[in-house]
């Protein structure tokens, strides 16, 4: 754009409009900044948990005030709010803060001297999710990545006595580091074809000759490409079942929901970047990928190595509204049916997948061994609550109906039905059937397997912080189920 | 037009010119006592042989990852310091004054943040 003059240039980058619009980043990233502020001043740290709880309260609240007034496309059109980003925007906050809630009293004596920095990652990982889903540019949501993607690096390395969590730190950053050159190639390749980063002036230029030419089409290729590694598509899943087992488990909780969320949230809004005939290698990758999860998933032992492969099954199924989208011939209403269908299928899986890996974290405290299919047997005599509310989220992930997980796979599988896409409806249906194998193992484990009497004395007691998650996810889940339109009101 | 690239070719020339006479009048007139020493690769300081796989103090690397945040602090401030004028002229002065402000205070509470945590203390 040019300008008459230096004004002119920085009334339309910014306006009052603009303010309510990046507060919830504002927000999160000043709590960030509190943290380490709190961690030097003398006598501040007993406010630590006030200023977590602060922060994230805070940015749900933003985030909320969002939803009704949303400011659209601000700061010269390189950040957007919109009611999906407000809406997306509350996700982050809340699964952030169930999974610190979890977090307390997880960490043994040696990392307790470094929960404040603990914490301070915390926050500035909930920050780079808005900035991802609110950008409007590809290098705005570059910045959002990296401010998610390293301080999870670090914190995947969090017990950094234990050897898992070394390796998982390390598999993580260097595998990332990858993805982010990836992305950024691709993009620059973009640039080149077009002249700009703009996501809108993008989309404007769709149905050129300019987008069919090699250099556009590696660059979308290699931009996409970049963003599965972080939802963690086939191929580029390899790393997630060594990540997710390796991360403390709080950890776990918001890689598994929150950095899918985020790179799904910018990842379906830009899918028009992809030719229309892209549309049976994006269904294609889908499918593979929900075999590669599920199929993996079947044969695990440690349930939270078994979630990881879950959490790949359920990237695959969201990635079926894109290959919807693009059928369609890159339809607008299609496309936003599609962000809506992934959005409802997210927040119930964040909901759900918090509340599973949270209970996990509960059990884990006193005995890895417990987070094992042999480990939780006949864990309802001695927990019934507890095995309750697993089985509540098991058959959420499964996607049974009556919880939030039926009506996701329900509006997933509703784009491709309306597109005609019937024989990639009926697969992924199937790899739905075969999840259902390994979350039913857990059910059976729990309440018909006779109790292991050699771990009757190593049950974790049920705090009251993860009681009161537990509670909030379970009701989240069962909300999204029996009163699925409430959700979708929201949007409009 | 070719005329624009000879003061280049004039630079090229001294500085091969440079090196060739250096090295020539060393050869002539330096003492010549061969060492075992002095016919080793010059790696930096550091003997070049042995093993790669050395330990190297944590501290070189939190110095230069410091080194780097402020490298670049300065790299974004210079634009803001040469367009400073134009902006007062437009009468946002004060706004970006603030913003650049902000940076600079988030810069110094990690550098505080450093400093208190013992990460500038060299001897531990």
């Amino acid at each position: 754009m040019t300008f008459q003059s230096t004004q002119d240039a920085f009334d339309a980058a910014f306006s009052t409009a603009a303010l309510p619009a990046v507060l919830p980043a504002v927000i999160l990233s000043v709590g960030a900044l509190l943290m380490l502020l709190i961690e030097i001043v003398p006598g501040a740290r007993a406010s630590r948990p006030i200023v977590v709880l602060a922060t994230l309260v805070g940015a749900l609240f933003a985030n909320f005030t969002q939803l009704s007034d949303p400011a659209g496309p601000v700061l010269d059109g390189i950040y957007a709010s919109t009611p999906e980003t407000a809406i997306w925007g509350m996700l982050f906050a809340a699964g952030a803060l169930l999974a610190w809630v979890y977090s307390i009293g997880y960490y043994g004596e040696k990392a307790r001297p470094f929960l404040a920095e603990h914490d301070m990652l915390f926050l500035s990982a909930p920050a780079g999710m808005t900035l991802m889903v609110c950008s409007q540019d590809l290098l705005m949501f570059f910045v959002g990545l990296e401010l998610l993607s390293l301080p999870l690096y670090a914190r995947a390395a969090f017990r950094r006595e234990r050897h898992d969590s070394v390796e998982a730190g390390l598999k993580y950053f260097l595998l990332g580091a990858f993805a982010a050159a990836t992305y950024l190639f691709g993009a620059s390749l973009l640039y080149l074809a077009t002249g700009t980063i703009s996501v809108m002036e993008l989309k404007m230029m769709m149905g050129d000759t300019i987008t069919t030419t090699p250099v556009f089409l590696a660059g979308a290729g290699l931009l996409v490409a970049g963003i599965f590694f972080k939802i963690s598509v086939f191929p580029f899943h390899m790393w997630v079942p060594d990540v997710y087992e390796g991360s403390p488990t709080p950890v776990t909780t918001l890689m598994a929901t929150g950095t899918k969320a985020a790179a799904f949230g910018f990842l379906i809004p830009i899918s028009f970047l992809l030719p229309t005939e892209a549309t049976g290698l994006i269904a294609a990758i889908a499918l593979l990928t929900m075999a590669a999860g599920n199929l993996g998933a079947l044969v695990q032992t440690n349930i939270k190595r078994m979630l990881a492969y879950s959490g790949v099954a359920h990237a695959g199924t969201i990635l079926l509204v894109i290959a919807g989208y693009l059928a369609s011939g890159r339809d607008d209403a299609i496309g936003e049916q599609a962000l809506h269908a992934a959005l409802f299928y997210l927040a119930a899986y964040l909901f759900t997948s918090t509340g599973s890996f949270g209970l996990l974290a509960m059990l884990e405290r006193d005995g890895e061994d417990l987070t094992t299919m042999r480990g939780i047997r006949g864990l309802a005599r001695r927990r019934p609550a507890v095995a309750a509310a697993m089985t509540l989220f098991m058959l959420s992930l499964g996607g049974i109906p009556a919880t939030g997980g039926f009506f996701g796979k329900w509006f997933v599988f509703t784009v491709l039905v309306q597109e005609g896409m019937y024989g990639v409806a009926i697969l992924g249906a199937l790899m739905s059937v075969v999840a259902l194998g390994y979350y039913l193992r857990v059910i059976v484990n729990l309440w018909m397997e006779p109790l292991d009497e050699a771990d009757t004395g190593r049950v974790a007691p049920v705090t009251l912080p993860a009681g009161i998650a537990t509670a909030v996810c379970a009701l989240g889940v069962l909300v999204l189920g029996l009163m699925p339109g409430w959700f979708l009101d929201l949007l409009g | 037009m070719l005329n624009d690239y000879l003061p280049i070719l004039i630079m090229v020339g001294a500085v091969v010119g440079f090196g060739i006479v250096n090295l020539v009048i060393s050869e002539l007139l330096g003492a010549k006592r061969r060492v075992v020493g002095k016919g080793q690769a010059y790696e930096c300081g550091l003997a070049p042989k042995g093993d790669s796989r050395m330990r190297i103090s944590i501290h070189f690397y939190l110095v230069a990852v410091l080194f780097i945040l402020f490298d670049v602090e300065s790299l974004l401030l210079l634009p803001w310091a040469i367009s400073a004028k134009s902006l007062t002229a437009a009468g946002v002065g004060g706004t970006v004054f603030a913003e650049v402000t902000a940076f600079v205070v988030v810069l110094g509470l990690g550098l505080a943040y450093v400093w208190r945590k013992g990460g500038l203390t060299w001897d531990r």
